[in-house]
């Protein structure tokens, strides 16, 4: 297809050069042959040339009916003729028409040999004398010659004006040929115009119908992926929750066993349903976790936002994790110097959530002995950040980025460390509902410490304002 | 019988002198606005006869002689022209102020005729458009018949109008003029 287009180009541009000088040469020529002096001469030596001639034999006549006695010719009638007729022959002479009459003839003293005729008869034409035809006679002797070389004259611009008709008729033919060749230069270029253009087209509405097309497949793509997402989140949902149905029955009757058959089990046996029940546990909270990503995938979860005590929520939380970070022999340090009073907005159930998912993940991402501390910065830009600190191995830096992606365990799959990898991805969505933030450093080998970071309440706000006003002075 | 045998001879001869007289009365009342006050007689040979005008001086033309031409304002003009040679200065009055003279500007052209009875038309607008002048002098002498004269039309073959250079005009350019018809 471009081929075409350049061919195209091509071809315009050669027939448009080739219409152009055509045209400028054409406008040459006719330019000079109007302009030129032999046009204007030719014009009129036609006619020049034969009135000469007949001035010539007008005078004859007057000479002849004058002095042959015709009365109705009188001696100013006879000299008024001879006088017309040495005019002419004065232009004959001087004249550029003369000239080229003269040019024509072949003749250059065509005009001269004539004044010299007519000045030798002046004296006899104008002599009133009797009217006499001896005198008549005398004046056609003298003439003759004049009228022989004139009619000659008159014959040669005959002729050559003849030749000069044919040969302007045939540059008049060629010039209308080449008028018509033109005219077909530029209807041709016209047409290979219309047709660049339609095939310009073309091609514009091929590329419309390539980007529609793929803008269909990407419209396509968008909305499968948002189905299979959707699909997947009610999967999830379903599925958790048909989970936690039997779940709950195992967990259940595994704690009446401990209740009512305590005393029947030996050692072995008691310690079976310590498993069961732990581990119906586990199953039910990670179950529970799965539940909350696709509810709030789902955009189900509605927050409860209220003013929350940071300290107490945070000794609530620290209490729950307590036998969790003694068995690894873990040490929670806090310190609530900086927060003691500091009350937040936010859902407070869902805060704890965070709050315990966060400790806990420094309690097992810890090594045997370790320690976490909590502690927080005093609240800035209306926000309370509280950081959470852990002795354990650290997160590769590789890793760092899959951190909040769900289902990502960092490489810790291997491990004998239980989790599913959505917690963090969960409390990053909770914090960011509840506007706000949460993140970690990390570096691999000395630990990690996460922070969160929760809109402080107006009061609060305002107490602290006043509280800074002297620190600010 | 007819009406005509009621009218006896003296009866006739009366009718037709009142119809002489009245004729005569008209002339009398015409001849006033014909004559014109600046339109004289010609006292020497006429060169130039105009018909056709509402002003006559000469039975039914307007007669001129050098003397009147002469008494019009006059216009030189240096052109070049296919029968002179070289530059030439042609002198005389505008062909368009002797037609004012005759009363005859309004016609839609004037057939000139020279003494050779050589004849042409020359278009009206032609005078409004360009100033054509009745030549009486070539190079400050008087035109003869020998020079094309008495009287040459000649237009203004100068630089300024080089669309004149046409056999059109040059054949209205007409030589020993010496009749006019305006029409």
């Amino acid at each position: 297809m471009f081929r075409w287009q350049y061919i195209l180009f091509a071809a315009l541009a050669l027939v448009v050069g080739l219409v152009t000088r055509e045209l400028f040469t054409t406008a040459t020529e006719m330019q000079a042959e109007l302009a030129s002096d032999q046009r204007e001469y030719r014009e009129n030596a036609m006619y020049f040339t034969s009135r000469v001639e007949r001035e010539a034999l007008d005078l004859l006549v007057a000479a002849q009916a004058y002095h042959h006695g015709d009365l109705s010719v009188t001696h100013d009638d006879f000299v008024e003729r001879f006088d017309i007729f040495w005019s002419r022959l004065t232009t004959v002479k001087e004249g550029g028409v003369g000239r080229f009459m003269r040019d024509v003839a072949g003749d250059p003293d065509l005009g001269e040999k004539g004044l010299t005729v007519l000045r030798a008869i002046e004296p006899t034409v104008m002599e009133k004398t009797a009217r006499d035809p001896a005198t008549a006679r005398q004046i056609v002797v003298a003439l003759r010659p004049v009228l022989d070389s004139l009619q000659g004259a008159n014959l040669k611009v005959g002729r050559y004006l003849n030749f000069e008709h044919s040969r302007q008729r045939q540059k008049l033919n060629d010039w209308i040929i080449r008028a018509e060749l033109l005219f077909l230069g530029l209807a041709l270029s016209f047409g290979i115009v219309i047709v660049l253009f339609l095939l310009a087209l073309r091609d514009t509405r091929q590329q419309i119908r390539t980007i529609r097309a793929h803008q269909k497949r990407a419209e396509n793509a968008q909305a499968t992926a948002e189905a299979a997402n959707e699909a997947k989140s009610r999967f999830l949902a379903s599925m958790s929750h048909e989970l936690r149905t039997p779940l709950n029955a195992v967990i259940g009757f595994g704690r009446l066993l401990q209740m009512d058959y305590d005393h029947v089990l030996d050692d072995d046996g008691k310690e079976s349903l310590g498993h069961i029940v732990s581990s119906g546990n586990l199953l039910l909270g990670l179950v529970e976790q799965v539940l909350d990503l696709a509810r709030i995938e789902q955009g189900q979860i509605k927050l409860d936002i209220k003013e929350v005590d940071v300290s107490q929520l945070l000794d609530n939380a620290v209490s729950i994790l307590q036998t969790m970070a003694a068995e690894k022999g873990v040490s929670i340090e806090v310190d609530d110097a900086h927060f003691r009073s500091v009350r937040v907005r936010g859902d407070e159930l869902r805060l704890k959530q965070v709050v315990i998912n966060v400790v806990s993940n420094a309690i097992k991402y810890n090594r045997d002995n370790g320690f976490v501390k909590i502690y927080g910065a005093p609240p800035s830009d209306g926000q309370l950040t509280l950081s959470v600190q852990d002795s354990g191995s650290g997160i590769p830096q590789g890793r760092q980025g899959d951190v909040f992606t769900e289902f990502a365990r960092l490489g810790r799959e291997s491990l004998n460390v239980q989790g599913t990898g959505v917690g963090l991805s969960i409390c990053k969505r909770l914090v960011t509902e509840m506007d706000g933030d949460i993140g970690f450093n990390s570096v691999e080998g000395e630990g990690s410490t996460f922070w969160v970071s929760i809109p402080v309440a107006p009061e609060t706000a305002d107490k602290l304002m006043i509280e800074n006003e002297p620190v600010q002075r | 019988m007819t009406n005509s045998d009621l009218f006896v001879p003296s009866v006739r001869r009366a009718f037709y002198r009142i119809v002489a007289l009245g004729f005569l009365v008209f002339l009398g009342l015409a001849a006033p606005v014909q004559a014109g006050d600046d339109l004289g007689a010609p006292s020497g040979k006429v060169i130039l006869s105009i018909s056709g005008g509402s002003v006559t001086n000469v039975g039914a033309h307007a007669a001129f002689d050098r003397d009147m031409l002469q008494k019009l304002p006059q216009r030189s003009m240096t052109v070049v022209t296919p029968w002179t040679k070289g530059k030439t200065e042609f002198t005389g009055p505008l062909l368009i102020d002797v037609l004012k003279q005759v009363g005859g500007t309004s016609g839609a052209k004037l057939t000139a005729t020279a003494l050779n009875d050589y004849a042409v038309d020359i278009p009206m607008e032609d005078l409004r458009a360009y100033d054509v002048i009745l030549a009486m002098k070539m190079n400050g002498k008087v035109l003869r018949v020998r020079d094309k004269g008495p009287l040459w039309v000649i237009y203004p073959w100068t630089d300024a109008h080089p669309e004149l250079r046409d056999e059109r005009y040059h054949g209205r350019s007409i030589w020993q003029l010496s009749k006019i018809d305006i029409h």
